[in-house]
Parts: structure tokens; C-alpha cells; sequence
């Protein structure tokens, strides 16, 4: 029987105490307004109840809502995937003249201030009459470099003797990079999915000003636009809810993804 | 050249999934399927369509929401010149005017929009609204029925620009029971309010003593209700924060200067929470731990509904030399744009204009009209008679541009009193330049 | 291998990506940098040329464009070395012991919207009705009013922001021990190297470039501060916690000085670029692209 470590224990302790916000958030979420309106401070539910969910739900347009945000997101993630990672190759492994140019000036995109630019961002999709449509939603989150960056950085540790193999075996750039070096940035790939989908998700005052019409809101301005004045102090039990029910999927992604995190074989294993 | 191909397509593949994804937005139309005239409309207040949906009767409201939901969905059901409102955004409150103001920005702001009275200047002085100058008779409305400080709140520089829905101010929302205990009554066991800043601290050192409880609650550091009350005392000594030409503050002044120190000595002598936020101040009051509350209209009916205690509510109490209250207002605007449809709209605001009484009655806010505010169907509204004077003593926020940075730099100013330390003095003053350097813009 | 193919090959795969970030990214910085030179109003878009004098007020009459600063560089300060720290540590922990339930719930808080989770923590710190405040109560004290009182707003925006974004960094981390060869530690153990020895001299080394990857991003992040600040204390209290963007977003929204609000963003912009290049220089020395 193996014994269990302190470090284990700790570790365990830690997680519990790390998610006691969130669970105060469920319990306040399955409480009913008027109740929570007198006392917040609860660790045990005191007459649960499902109304504040229901109540999202029956909000007509909740389910069109869920599937922009699915559309949104995930043509989002997928093109940051692919793009961003072909340009991380490129950078990462192809002496091309400029690069010490354009790296850095690709980095300069991360610290762009969104608040600030967005009104130029905002009065070029409005002369284009493209506000209200899916790609007013995505591409400008496409432009986000973080990708660039982050599979930059991971690309430069895959030791070029294997890439240099294929190479010596005729294979093409092209073929170098789908068939070896992708699936070696495996974890790399899974972080930056995570990411793209989680911020593109929860992404608000973007898809605020630009998807004005009902049928064109995403989860999270759609949720939003539920509350009433001062919801915090007169319906904080259905705001929570509308967090819980926005986070849930959320959540239900990172579980199915979070092995590939983990690479089953080292890198530098088989090898030399 | 194996590589490029396959790059090729790739980006061609791409490239059509993003026009499928681009040709699946929603569409803009003015003209529906069936010949209807579309306006569309911006507005607060929240979004109810699960309680709503298919209503036409008003008087199934319960909130702010319904009521304007409800109201809506009835001029779309009845009125007889096929115009149907839509409803745009969902913006949660604190981001409507933003929403609102990058739709200006980018040239298509909706057909009708709501907004706050202190809001209207930005938008009138840039001559982003249609003037409503002569065309109310043609409608039906009277601008002479409106309260004065209604006509106040729906023109700018002597031009009418919108149709007032209503006037909301602060109240005071009082634990009768904490009133009773603490013997601050009359012969009828009714509570006494103040009628002066030594007869506050005299009422608040007792009911401390008898009850233990807050005397008075109130935000003093989430929203401007700071700011709101120091308007009303300031108000109250017939005087103003801001000159009556819009081009001075007028903040370090003894009035100011006595407003500001009753507040920070009842926050000093704990007669006041001075960390309350607006859930907190409100927590405390309906749990039963504060006598009164600072809050305003628009809560009567939820504080009716749900005290425990037995609740009353009045006007703000006069301190100083005459009654004055903070106020500000809803009311309706048409924004100038392009194929502008101000017959339609017009329609809908008499429409609204109409139903100010069904506004009034299902939220509590004050009614501009004086027909309606007088009536006894209103009045009948329980508690709204008890409050009825509240709409002649309001004192609405002075009408400049920039009212929002003003108010924000009151709020950072005088919290600092009470939340950092710093000197009444050098609070007033800051205020006041910082005030000139935006009223100089 | 020919230049040229190799040119050919690097364009093309950037391209893609270089298009979309032309035309979204860099174009409207451009546009900013131009607005920043004009007075431009946000609602009725007038513009008038008014050269560098957007700066000159900023950097020489604006008390509150320098208060925001130092609030930012304060909360930079702060932060960043913490989040990094506590990020290294989850993943140690979690890479050691195998855990994925406890990766998962470490991770959790990253899936909030920004207005939940500083709603949750808001409602954690109230003195009144916050489980911190029952916390202080059960050992009869006082119950610190973290929001109002300046000397902790600060830190109570750095508490939540760490719980809300560690995840990240976590993560970075997992993925980047993986890359560390075994046999380095094995290596090093049959060396004798002791536990620290080997964190210091395998795991460290090994993580060099995840390191800088996670520092740099977590820089950037923690200059763009928003969301909680605004949400949690609206810069409060009595403007003690008021950060740059905050302070962007009143100029050009609420007192609509699109043009004054573009040029404090430029200056934000070049900050972040300084402090990135800086970081890149330290940490890519002996390496080059």
C-alpha cells in the first residue's frame, strides 16, 4: 500500500479551499433571491431551489445564445490554431529575411490596449456593415497574437535534429511541420485551445457594441442582458446562476482536454 | 511547390468557411416580411421576455422590466399604424451608455432611445437629437401638463428634445418598528423625522442608545449616493455645486462646507456605516439593523413587498432652510440618423406618454405629468401619496455637459473624507478646481 | 538550401496570420496613433490637428493620468512576481503528485467571466456579510472593510486576481516541465544532487523559455488591468486604485476625449513594448531566433 504524502495531503487541502469561492457561488445560485437579499453569508443551502436556472433557461433565446458562442468560439480557436501555430513555425524554424523585423513586431500586438482600439476597430466593421454577423465576432480575436507568442516560445525547444531527419529524407517544409513538429507541441497546442476558447467565451465588451440584435448576442452578453438595475443587491442568487450556467461548458472543456497537457513520451526519448 | 499547394488550399478552405460564417449574421431591415414599419429601440432597465412574452396587460408587472416589456409588446399588439418596436442590445446597466455611444459613433444609433435627464445635455449640445420643437400637439402631447422640473429635464438650451417618462429622487425608507422602540414617535406612534442637523444627531444618539441599531444607512462607496445627498443639503441651503450658467463650480462654499461636515460627523459618530456599499446598506436595512435607508423610488415596491418590518417611506426631510431632494429622470429621445422615421416614432412616444400612470404605478418612480401625478388612481397606489410631494421639492443635477465626469470627481473627492482621511478643506478645494478644469472644456 | 525557397516558405506560412493582424491589429493602432494627435470627440467624431499637445497636457498638467500610473506600476509590482511564483508552485505540486482532479479545480476560477468572479470575491471581502468578515468574527476581531480602506483595496484586487487568472500560468508551466528531458534527473540524482540542487539546476534551466514566456505575458496582463479594478472599488477608494486602463476608458467613454484617451493608450503601449523588450533581451541572450 503506498503512503500517502503530505505533499498530497497539502496539495488536496489546497484544491478544496481554491474552489470554496466557487462553491458559495452554487449555493447562492440555488437560493432564492428574496432569501439571499437578507443574509449572503452561507456555506449551507438553506431552501435550494432550481428557479434562478430555470429562469435562464426560459429566457427565450438562451439555446440560440449557447450556439453563438459555440460558432463563435470555436471557428475562433480553430483559426488561432491553425495560423497562429503556421506562423510560429515559421518563425520558430525558417531563416526568412525580416524576421528580426516582424517577430517583434507581431509581439507589439499583445500589448495593444483592447479598450483603446476599440473605436477604430468598431468604425471599420460599421462602414463595412458587417456588425451583427459571426465574423465581426471572430476575426478580430484571430489578430490576437498570444498564439504566436506562446507556440513560439515551445517551438524553439523541439530539438532541430528531429525536424532535420525528415528534412534529410526529402520531406517538405510543409510536411516537416504537419506531420513532426505539430504533434510535438501537443501540450503547447492544448494550453493555447484552452485559452483561445475560455477568453473568446468570456469575451463581453466586444461582442457588446458590435452584436446588438437579440438573435446575434453570445452566452455571456445574452446573460447580461438578463439583470435588472442593481441585480447584485435584488437578484444575486440568479446572477450566480447565469455564471454557473455560463462557466459549466467551459469547465466541461478543459476536462476533456487537459490530458493532452501531459505528453505521454518525452521528446528527446527514441532518439539519439 | 508541394508546400504551396497545400497552403492554397488550406486558405481557400478557410476562406469559404469565413463567408458561410460571414453571410450567417442577422440581417438589417427597417421594413419586416409583412409591410410593418421596424423601429428600433435602446433601453435599460433589464430584459424579462421569459415573464413577458405575449403580454399586453400592465398590470401584471412586478418590475421596472415588465412594466416597459409589457407596455411595449402593447403598442405593438394594438396601435393601428403597423409599427412594430425592437428591441436592440442587452446591456446590463453600467454599460448602456457605452453600447449607446459607439452606436453614435459609428453613425446607426437605434430609432429610440431612453436616457437619463443629466445625459441629455452630451447628447443635445452635439446636435445628435431630433428636436421635438412643435410636434407634440400632432401627438397629443402636452408639454404644459409636465411638472416643471420634468419640462427641465427634457430640453436643452430652450429646445425641447424628449418625452419624460418619469422623475425618480431619493427617499428616505424607514423601519418603523426601530422607530417605535426607540420612542422617536408622535401621539399616533408615527415616526418623527428631523427637522434640522441637530435634531438628526439628537434622533441618532437615541436610537443608537435604545436600539443599537444604524440610525441612517446608505452607500457611501459603491454608487454617486454621496454625491446625490450632498446635492440635496446643498440644495437645501439654496445653493448649488455648480453656477447657473453652467461655467463655475461653485463647491468650496459654507454650504458645501456644512453639508459635507454633517455627513462626515455622522459616518465619525456611528450613526452611519461609512464601508457600506449599496448591497450592504440595503442588507442591513431589510434585516432589520438600520432604521432608515438613503434610497430611492425605485426600490418602494420592492422594500413594500418584502420588510419584515412594518415599512414606511417619506420625502427627504428639510435640514436646512427650504424642502430640496436630489432628482434626476428618465425620458425618451429620437436620435438623428439617416431614413429617419419620426412619424413612427412619435407615435410610440405618445404612446408611452399615455401610459405614464402604468410607469408610475408599477414602479414607483414619480409620474411629470401633473394630471397623473395628482390623480387619485395613483395616489391610491400604495405607498406612492405618501411620497407625492417629493415631485415639487426635486432638485434636479445641473444641466451641463460632462455631468458624468463631474460627478465622478465629487464622488472621488468627498469619499476621501470619510474613507481616507483627508481634510474637508482640501477636499472642497480639489473639487472645485478639478470641477473648473472640466467645466472649461 | 536557397534563400529564396526559404524566404518564400517563412511568408507563407506567416501569411495567413499576418493578414488578419494587419488588418485588425495593426491598422487600428495606427488609426489610434492618429487620433492621438487630434482633439477627437467620441460622439460627434469632430477632430481637430492638435500635434503633441494631448501629451503635453498628460505628462505635464494631469495629476490623474500620473496617480493612474503608479497605481499600475504598484499592482505590476505587486502581482506579477506572485502569480508567476504561486503558478510555478501549482504546477510542481500538481506534475508531482498526478493529480488531474486537483489540476482541474486549481484551474477552475480561469473559466469565470471577469464580472463573476470579482462579483464572488466583492461579496468575500464585504465587512458585513462576506465569509472573510465570519472568519474574523469566530477570532473577535474587527473585520477589515478591504474595499473602503486604501491601504487594502490594493491588495484585495491582487488576491482576486491571482485566484482568477493562476491557472494560466499553471498551465504554461505543466506544459513546459514536460519538455524537460528525464534523464537530466536522473543524471543529476546519480550526481547526489539533492532536491533543491536539482529544482535549481535541472527544473530552472529547463523552463528558461517557459519562464519568459509566462513573465512576459503575465507583465502585459497585469499592465492592462481592468475589469476587477473597476468592478471591485470603480478605482476607489477616493481614487486610490484607479489603473491606466481604467483611466483610458473614462477619457474616451465617459468624457469623450477619444483623441486624449488614444495618446495616454500610446503611452501604456510603449511602456508595455520597453518592458517586453527588456525582458527578451535578458532571457534570449545567448539565443537568437
Amino acid at each position: 500500500m503506498k503512503r500517502i504524502s503530505i505533499g498530497k495531503v497539502l496539495l488536496v487541502l489546497l484544491a478544496l479551499l481554491w474552489i470554496l469561492p466557487l462553491y458559495w457561488m452554487t449555493i447562492l445560485a440555488l437560493t432564492p433571491n428574496n432569501l439571499v437579499q437578507e443574509n449572503s453569508v452561507r456555506l449551507i443551502p438553506v431552501a435550494a431551489t432550481f428557479k434562478n436556472f430555470v429562469g435562464v433557461f426560459q429566457a427565450g433565446l438562451t439555446g440560440r445564445w449557447f450556439f453563438n458562442s459555440l460558432i463563435v468560439t470555436g471557428f475562433t480557436t480553430v483559426l488561432v490554431l491553425l495560423t497562429q501555430s503556421m506562423a510560429a513555425y515559421s518563425i520558430a524554424r525558417i531563416p526568412f529575411r525580416g524576421k528580426r523585423i516582424v517577430y517583434p513586431l507581431i509581439l507589439a500586438g499583445l500589448m495593444v490596449p483592447k479598450e483603446a482600439m476599440f473605436i477604430p476597430l468598431f468604425l471599420m466593421f460599421a462602414q463595412a456593415h458587417a456588425h451583427n454577423t459571426y465574423a465581426a465576432l471572430i476575426l478580430p480575436r484571430v489578430a490576437i497574437p498570444l498564439g504566436v507568442f506562446l507556440i513560439t516560445q515551445f517551438m524553439l525547444a523541439i530539438p532541430k535534429e528531429v525536424e532535420e531527419a525528415t528534412q534529410l529524407d526529402g520531406a517538405s517544409r510543409w510536411t516537416a511541420f504537419w506531420k513532426v513538429v505539430l504533434p510535438m507541441s501537443g501540450p503547447a497546442l492544448t494550453a493555447l485551445a484552452v485559452f483561445t476558447f475560455i477568453l473568446t467565451w468570456n469575451d463581453y465588451l466586444w461582442p457588446l457594441v458590435s452584436a446588438t440584435k437579440k438573435e446575434m448576442f453570445t452566452i455571456t452578453t445574452g446573460l447580461a442582458s438578463l439583470q435588472g438595475n442593481f441585480a447584485q443587491a435584488t437578484e444575486l442568487g440568479s446572477l450566480m446562476a447565469r455564471g454557473v450556467i455560463a462557466a459549466l461548458p467551459l469547465i466541461v472543456l478543459f476536462l476533456l482536454f487537459q490530458k493532452n497537457l501531459v505528453r505521454g513520451i518525452s521528446m528527446t526519448s527514441g532518439g539519439k | 511547390m508541394y508546400d504551396i499547394k497545400r497552403l492554397l488550399t488550406l486558405v481557400l478552405v478557410g476562406a469559404v468557411a469565413l463567408a458561410t460564417v460571414w453571410a450567417g449574421g442577422a440581417q438589417e431591415s427597417a421594413k419586416g416580411s409583412d409591410g410593418k414599419t421596424v423601429l428600433t429601440l435602446a433601453r435599460f432597465f433589464g430584459d424579462c421576455d421569459e415573464t413577458t412574452a405575449g403580454v399586453t396587460d400592465v398590470s401584471q408587472a412586478t418590475t421596472e422590466c415588465e412594466v416597459i416589456q409589457i407596455l411595449t409588446n402593447k403598442f405593438n399588439a394594438e396601435n393601428e399604424y403597423g409599427i412594430t418596436i425592437q428591441r436592440l442590445g442587452g446591456a446590463e446597466w453600467g454599460t448602456y451608455y457605452d453600447a449607446l455611444n459607439t452606436s453614435f459613433a459609428g453613425g446607426d444609433p437605434p430609432d429610440i432611445a431612453v436616457m437619463h435627464g443629466s445625459n441629455l445635455p452630451d447628447y443635445a449640445s452635439r446636435g445628435l437629437l431630433q428636436s421635438l420643437d412643435g410636434l407634440y400637439d400632432d401627438y397629443g402631447i402636452d408639454p404644459d401638463d409636465w411638472t416643471g422640473p420634468a419640462q427641465d429635464a427634457v430640453s436643452y438650451d430652450g429646445k425641447y428634445y424628449g418625452v419624460a417618462f418619469d422623475l425618480h429622487a431619493n427617499l428616505l425608507h424607514i423601519n418603523v418598528d426601530l422607530f417605535q422602540e426607540a420612542g422617536l414617535v408622535d401621539a399616533e406612534g408615527r415616526p418623527v423625522m428631523p427637522s434640522s442637523p441637530e435634531e438628526f444627531f439628537k434622533q441618532a444618539a437615541i436610537m443608537k442608545a435604545k436600539t443599537g441599531a444604524w440610525y441612517f444607512a446608505m452607500d457611501a462607496s459603491q454608487f454617486p449616493v454621496s454625491v446625490r445627498l450632498l446635492l440635496s443639503l446643498v440644495a437645501q441651503q439654496n445653493s448649488d455645486l455648480v453656477s447657473s450658467d453652467g461655467t463655475r463650480a461653485t463647491i468650496d462654499t459654507p454650504q458645501a462646507r456644512k453639508a459635507l461636515e454633517f455627513m462626515v460627523r455622522m459616518f465619525d459618530e456611528g450613526y452611519a456605516n461609512r464601508n457600506f456599499n449599496y448591497t450592504a446598506s440595503q442588507n442591513a436595512f431589510l434585516s432589520g439593523d438600520a432604521a432608515i435607508l438613503l434610497n430611492g423610488t425605485w426600490a418602494v415596491d420592492q422594500y413594500n413587498r418584502e420588510a419584515k418590518f412594518q415599512y414606511q417611506v417619506v420625502d427627504f426631510p428639510t435640514l436646512y432652510n427650504q424642502p430640496a431632494v436630489w432628482a434626476n429622470s428618465h425620458l425618451w429621445v429620437l436620435p438623428k440618423k439617416q431614413n429617419t422615421r419620426q412619424e413612427a416614432a412619435m407615435h410610440f412616444l405618445a404612446f408611452l406618454n399615455d401610459h405614464v400612470y402604468d410607469w408610475a404605478a408599477g414602479t414607483g418612480h414619480i409620474a411629470p405629468r401633473k394630471s397623473v401625478l395628482d390623480s387619485k388612481r395613483l395616489r391610491d397606489v400604495a405607498p406612492r401619496a405618501n411620497y407625492a410631494h417629493t415631485a415639487e421639492i426635486a432638485s434636479m443635477v445641473p444641466a451641463i455637459q460632462n455631468w458624468q465626469a463631474v460627478e465622478d470627481i465629487l464622488k472621488e473627492e468627498i469619499e476621501a473624507t470619510w474613507l481616507t482621511g483627508v481634510s474637508i478643506d482640501k477636499a472642497l478645494s480639489n473639487a472645485d478646481s478639478r470641477v473648473n478644469g472640466v467645466l472649461k472644456r | 538550401m536557397v534563400r529564396r525557397n526559404e524566404n518564400l516558405a517563412g511568408y507563407g506560412f506567416l501569411s495567413a496570420f499576418l493578414v488578419v493582424y494587419l488588418v485588425f491589429t495593426v491598422f487600428p493602432v495606427v488609426q489610434a496613433g492618429f487620433m492621438s494627435l487630434h482633439s477627437w470627440d467620441l460622439l460627434s467624431l469632430d477632430r481637430r490637428f492638435v500635434g503633441l499637445s494631448n501629451y503635453v497636457e498628460m505628462l505635464g498638467n494631469d495629476a490623474a493620468f500620473w496617480s493612474s500610473l503608479g497605481n499600475t506600476f504598484q499592482f505590476v509590482l505587486i502581482s506579477s512576481p506572485l502569480i508567476i511564483v504561486v503558478g510555478l508552485l501549482f504546477a510542481l505540486g500538481v506534475s508531482k503528485t498526478g493529480a488531474t482532479v486537483v489540476r482541474t479545480m486549481l484551474f477552475s476560477p480561469y473559466v469565470l467571466s471577469v464580472a463573476v468572479a470579482t462579483l464572488v470575491w466583492g461579496f468575500l471581502f464585504n465587512p458585513d456579510q462576506g465569509l472573510f468578515s465570519a472568519v474574523f468574527r469566530v477570532f473577535r476581531m474587527t473585520p477589515w472593510s478591504w474595499l473602503t480602506n486604501p491601504d487594502l483595496a490594493m491588495y484585495a484586487i491582487v488576491i482576486t486576481t491571482l485566484w482568477w487568472t493562476v491557472g494560466f500560468n499553471m498551465v504554461l508551466f505543466i506544459a513546459g516541465l514536460q519538455d524537460i528531458d528525464p534523464h537530466l534527473y536522473e543524471a543529476a540524482m546519480i550526481d547526489g544532487a539533492g532536491r533543491l540542487n536539482r529544482f535549481l539546476h535541472v527544473t530552472i534551466p529547463g523552463l528558461r523559455r517557459t519562464l519568459t514566456l509566462v513573465t512576459i505575458l503575465q507583465v502585459i496582463a497585469s499592465f492592462q488591468i481592468f475589469g476587477q479594478v473597476y468592478i471591485m472599488t470603480r478605482g476607489g477608494p477616493a481614487g486610490t486604485t484607479r489603473v491606466l486602463i481604467q483611466y483610458i476608458y473614462e477619457t474616451g467613454f465617459r468624457d469623450f476625449r477619444l483623441g486624449y484617451a488614444s495618446a495616454v493608450s500610446v503611452v501604456l503601449f510603449i511602456l508595455m513594448f520597453a518592458a517586453s523588450l527588456i525582458q527578451l533581451r535578458i532571457s534570449n541572450r545567448e539565443e537568437s531566433i
